[in-house]
């Protein structure tokens, strides 16, 4: 087991009163396991994703992820918890700008300390078939391309478990699947877990098990 | 992974354009700060050499009687250097010739004379000089017209009273010769082991006694305030540098004040700039943040990171703008530097500091808020975007305007700059919140057309405290522009009407009564403009409305008055005098009257119909105050503190004096006028008015040269605002054109959106430097306020073309680029 929640809820401030994101969720993930969590826009799986990685503290209950309660954790700690197991996917790529396509790799490589970190981030930027063009920035790469060097980004600190949040949201379907193909390659290669948030079924049927939101309740829970 | 990294990849890709307003606003401010600091502390301490020089040393005493000797032990003991002269009038005659008698002014000097500035002289005989210290016993320097007068040369003797002395130079220049118009007759100058052998030193001569004193700082300080106890100021006179040569001194000290106003100027712009870069890069760096913080960074190695990075700009920025500041101050140094007999001393590290302090307070202040909000950047931002911001506008406005109000304290030193530029900066942007509020309340009307004034209109109302922003950020800079521009107009235009071109270079005194007609009539037949020949009387305020004028004088702190005063008749108020108070007499009045100063009567507390006492060799005359006038000192001609009614004067005997303007071609008329009235006394005082002239030309080169650096910091503030609004711009254009707007109307529409952002900038602007300069010249400056009309006119167009060009220079992507990869590249 990698990642446990138990009666986990997010619920925020509104104009009337609050809003409940999530409403007491359980469910566990195992070490290599691929899972695709799936809902409606608003049904609050990217907040749940968000939990999950430590990006956001739930408002209870209790998230254990490789052996350490969540809720524990500061801002300090939950950094260097990313730093250390944590790998992302972004619809919106979340490229850094002002850094060429091999910078943007490098970057946890040198946030973890690494040493290589330029010469392992050629090397996957090779393995997602951008080897000639580490030195353009994201501005020159087209949707795909974007995607790629954050794929190779994601899988560069060799994490415990990737989170994707819409990986294939923002490109057409042939580019997307060819993004999927990469993504699920890698991680059958490396072993990653893989946490997947899309609204895309074709997507979540690659994953091994599917859990479905609905208003901020899981709905149905599916092995394939 | 460091700062210094991170700043350097920014830098190549494609954030150069933030950075660089950041970098260059900081080396600006630096550069200006700097700059102008180490100039004005180098200009300073030349004008102190440059003083002394005209005094003969750093600190000079004189007195109508014999100096106490204790003046210099106490001088000698505080390790000063020190030298003595003796002046007063006797008859010279030629050795081969004793009837040709003439009146000369002999100067004893010891023969340390002078310790400061040097004793020019053309030296035209052989043995040397000087055996010993400046003139040899039984040697004399003189004057050429003593020589032209005499008809003598160099190496002819003379007698000197009783002794006999030999011409062994022409004195070209003296340093602390001044122009006295005492000086009864032309030069002659021996050496002090010979005055008493002249036998001239009697009882009732007119002696003028003398000692210089020189040496460091704080011992000249020192001896100055022992000085002041010791002696009475009534017989002995104390001269310090800053009286050295008033006039000079005033330019100067404008300038310098001038200068300093310049650099905060500069530096508030440089700060805007920043401000308004720093919001924008902070804006950038949210997201840069918030995707190290889910790749891992803790909080504590971003904001060792943010730090990092920020000390690497500084400290680039400011070795470049300490540079560039180096570069400027040897520029206005080698601009001035032809005028200063002194050398400048080398510029010291204050100046420096103060340009390194200043940027790292405009750093900290404009740069600071919206960094330091980037710690608490959520890492939740990378999945919703609405998350995290760079901070509140008002609180670092707070903290600007505070950083900027403690930067305009360090360099202008008078709390009316401060109190003129922030009341302009309040009331504009009070006047810009009130323009936006009714400007943009119609904007339902506005949006729905797709003309380019439309789309434009709309654009800004959309964007309304964007906008307002705007506009206050480029109003607030053209106003600081504007503002240094008419100060500066007022103060060259000030200095130059100072000096006209035909400002009298001429003084001839010494004038006998029965000469007044004759050189009258000289004058006119020659068509030589003179000012009008005065008498000169000596004599002292006794009374004032019958009580004692001295107790009165010491009671306002202006002892000076009570010594003795030249004193003068007029039928007719004298060119360039006004009258504040009062009227002036009948031409042919018989009462006994008198017409005052103004800053006499004021600290003499004189009214009209008071009276006042003058004893004038003994005789008591009482006069009563008719008018009170204003009088310009600079103007070179005869100007008297009191001005009596002819018959309050006519009796006594009287020498006169003018001063004229002979125009250089005239080379003829000085030998001539002096061949038909020898006894005259004629000093040339053209070469201290070229000096000033230069001086002001020089200085105001100077101002322009650092306006120009003002200005750069004006387009910076004008890149960093468009910039300000580039992203959403760009985005919106880009979108109007995937809709179909053709380019024509894009850039219509860019074009009046920049036009009516400039234009109303422009009308804000001149009436904050209208409101700004208005405090300044007449509060620092002591200048008259003035309407600036063509400023309403030329600001608001001037800078509606230029941010209009501008914009569309900055945005012409907008129709350049497909608008997909705008869209792309934006987001």
């Amino acid at each position: 087991m990698i990642l446990q929640l138990e009666n986990v809820s997010k619920v925020v401030p509104a104009a009337d009163g609050e809003l409940v994101l999530l409403d007491d969720l359980s469910f566990t993930i195992e070490k290599g396991e691929s899972i695709a969590i799936v809902g409606r826009s608003g049904s609050g799986k990217s907040t749940l994703l968000g939990l999950m990685a430590g990006l956001d503290h739930a408002s209870s209950g209790s998230i254990n992820f490789a052996g350490q309660r969540l809720e524990s954790l500061d801002e300090e700690a939950l950094a260097l918890l990313r730093a250390k197991h944590v790998g992302f996917v972004f619809q919106s790529f979340q490229l850094l700008q002002s850094l060429t396509a091999l910078e943007n790799v490098m970057l946890p490589l040198e946030l973890a300390g690494g040493a290589e970190a330029e010469s392992q981030a050629k090397q996957w930027l090779e393995k997602v078939g951008l080897g000639h063009r580490i030195d353009h920035y994201p501005s020159k790469l087209s949707g795909g391309e974007q995607q790629r060097v954050a794929v190779a980004r994601a899988f560069a600190a060799q994490p415990a478990v990737l989170f994707a949040d819409e990986p294939t949201g923002s490109l057409d379907a042939a580019t997307g699947e060819q993004v999927a193909d990469l993504l699920f390659d890698l991680n059958r290669e490396v072993g990653t877990t893989l946490v997947l948030v899309t609204h895309d079924q074709e997507l979540a049927d690659r994953c091994g098990r599917q859990i479905r939101i609905e208003a901020g309740q899981i709905v149905t829970e599916a092995t394939a | 992974m460091n700062g210094w990294q991170w700043l350097r990849r920014e830098w190549r890709g494609g954030r150069s354009g933030d950075l660089s307003i950041l970098a260059v606003a900081l080396a600006m401010s630096v550069a200006i700060v700097a700059g102008i600091g180490l100039f004005a502390e180098r200009l300073e301490r030349a004008l102190d050499a440059q003083a002394a020089t005209y005094l003969a040393g750093d600190l000079a005493v004189n007195s109508g009687k014999s100096l106490p000797d204790n003046l210099i032990t106490a001088a000698q003991s505080r390790g000063l250097k020190t030298s003595q002269t003796i002046q007063f009038p006797t008859m010279a005659y030629p050795v081969s010739d004793d009837t040709n008698g003439i009146l000369v002014s002999i100067k004893a000097v010891s023969s340390d004379y002078p310790l400061r500035g040097e004793l020019e002289y053309k030296p035209g005989f052989e043995p040397p000089l000087t055996n010993y210290g400046l003139l040899a016993s039984g040697t004399a320097l003189v004057d050429q017209t003593y020589l032209d007068r005499a008809q003598l040369s160099v190496g002819d003797s003379i007698y000197v009273g009783e002794l006999v002395v030999k011409v062994v130079g022409i004195i070209d220049r003296e340093p602390d010769g001044g122009f006295s118009l005492f000086s009864l007759g032309p030069r002659v100058m021996i050496s002090m082991v010979d005055v008493y052998s002249t036998m001239a030193l009697r009882p009732g001569s007119r002696l003028s006694y003398a000692q210089q004193y020189a040496g460091d700082e704080a011992a000249i300080s020192d001896f100055a305030t022992w000085l002041e106890a010791e002696v009475n100021e009534d017989d002995v006179s104390i001269r310090t540098l800053e009286q050295g040569q008033p006039q000079l001194a005033r330019t100067l000290a404008r300038a310098k004040q001038f200068l300093l106003l310049c650099g905060a100027l500069g530096v508030a712009m440089a700060g805007v700039a920043l401000a308004l870069a720093g919001r924008r890069y902070s804006r950038y760096l949210l997201d840069a943040v918030a995707v190290k913080k889910t790749l891992g960074a803790t909080p504590k190695r971003i904001t060792r990171l943010l730090v990092e990075k920020l000390a690497a700009l500084w400290l680039l920025s400011t070795a470049a703008g300490l540079l560039i500041a180096l570069v400027v101050q040897a520029g206005i140094s080698a601009l001035i530097s032809a005028w200063l007999e002194t050398e400048l001393p080398a510029p010291t590290l204050l100046g420096a500091w103060l340009g390194i302090l200043t940027s790292l307070i405009s750093m900290v202040a404009f740069l600071g808020p919206p960094i330091y909000q980037l710690r608490a950047v959520p890492p939740l931002r990378v999945i919703r975007r609405e998350l995290g911001g760079t901070g509140s506008l008002l609180s670092a406005s707070v903290i600007g305007i505070s950083a900027f109000s403690l930067l305009l304290v360090l360099y202008t030193e008078t709390p009316w700059v401060i109190v003129g530029l922030l009341g302009a900066l309040v009331l504009g942007g009070g006047v810009a919140w009130l323009l936006a509020i009714i400007l943009f309340s119609g904007k339902r009307r506005l949006v729905q057309a797709s003309s380019p004034w439309r789309l434009a209109m709309s654009s800004l109302a959309r964007h309304r405290w964007l906008t307002v922003g705007q506009i206050v950020a480029f109003a607030l800079t053209l106003s600081l522009l504007a503002s240094a521009v008419l100060v500066r107009s007022s103060l060259i235009g000030d200095w130059q009407a100072s000096i006209p071109e035909d400002a009298p270079n001429h003084f001839f005194t010494n004038v006998a009564p029965y000469q007044v007609d004759n050189i009258n009539h000289t004058f006119d037949y020659e068509n030589i403009d003179d000012s009008g020949l005065y008498a000169m009387v000596r004599g002292r305020i006794a009374l004032i409305n019958g009580e004692d004028a001295k107790a009165r004088a010491e009671q306002n702190g202006y002892r000076h008055i009570s010594r003795e005063l030249n004193l003068s008749y007029a039928s007719e108020l004298p060119r360039d005098n006004e009258l504040v108070v009062g009227s002036w007499w009948e031409p042919d009045t018989d009462q006994l009257l008198v017409s005052v100063e103004e800053s006499v009567a004021t600290r003499m507390n004189l009214k009209l119909a008071d009276t006042i006492t003058f004893d004038i060799g003994g005789t008591q005359v009482k006069v009563m105050v008719a008018n009170i006038r204003t009088l310009d000192w600079d103007d070179l001609r005869p100007a008297f503190f009191m001005l009596l009614s002819p018959p309050a004067l006519e009796n006594f005997g009287a020498s006169w004096m003018t001063s004229a303007y002979v125009p250089e071609e005239r080379t003829d008329f000085i030998p001539a006028f002096l061949r038909e009235f020898a006894t005259v006394t004629v000093i040339d005082v053209g070469y201290i008015i070229e000096q000033v002239r230069q001086v002001i030309n020089q200085v105001s080169r100077a101002v322009e040269l650092v306006l120009g650096l003002v200005a750069v910091s004006a387009i910076l503030v004008l890149l960093a605002t468009v910039r300000s609004s580039q992203d959403w711009r760009l985005r919106e254009s880009a979108v109007l054109r995937a809709l179909g707007a053709s380019k024509k109307r894009l850039l219509g529409a860019l074009l009046i959106e920049f036009g009516f952002l400039g234009f109303a900038a422009g009308i804000l602007g001149a009436a904050m430097a209208e409101g700004a300069a208005a405090v300044i010249q007449t509060q620092q400056f002591d200048l008259p306020m003035a309407w600036h009309w063509p400023m309403w006119i030329i600001l608001p167009i001037g800078s509606a073309l230029v941010v209009a060009l501008f914009g569309l220079l900055t945005s012409k992507q907008v129709v350049q680029v497909a608008p997909n990869d705008i869209l792309r590249e934006v987001n």
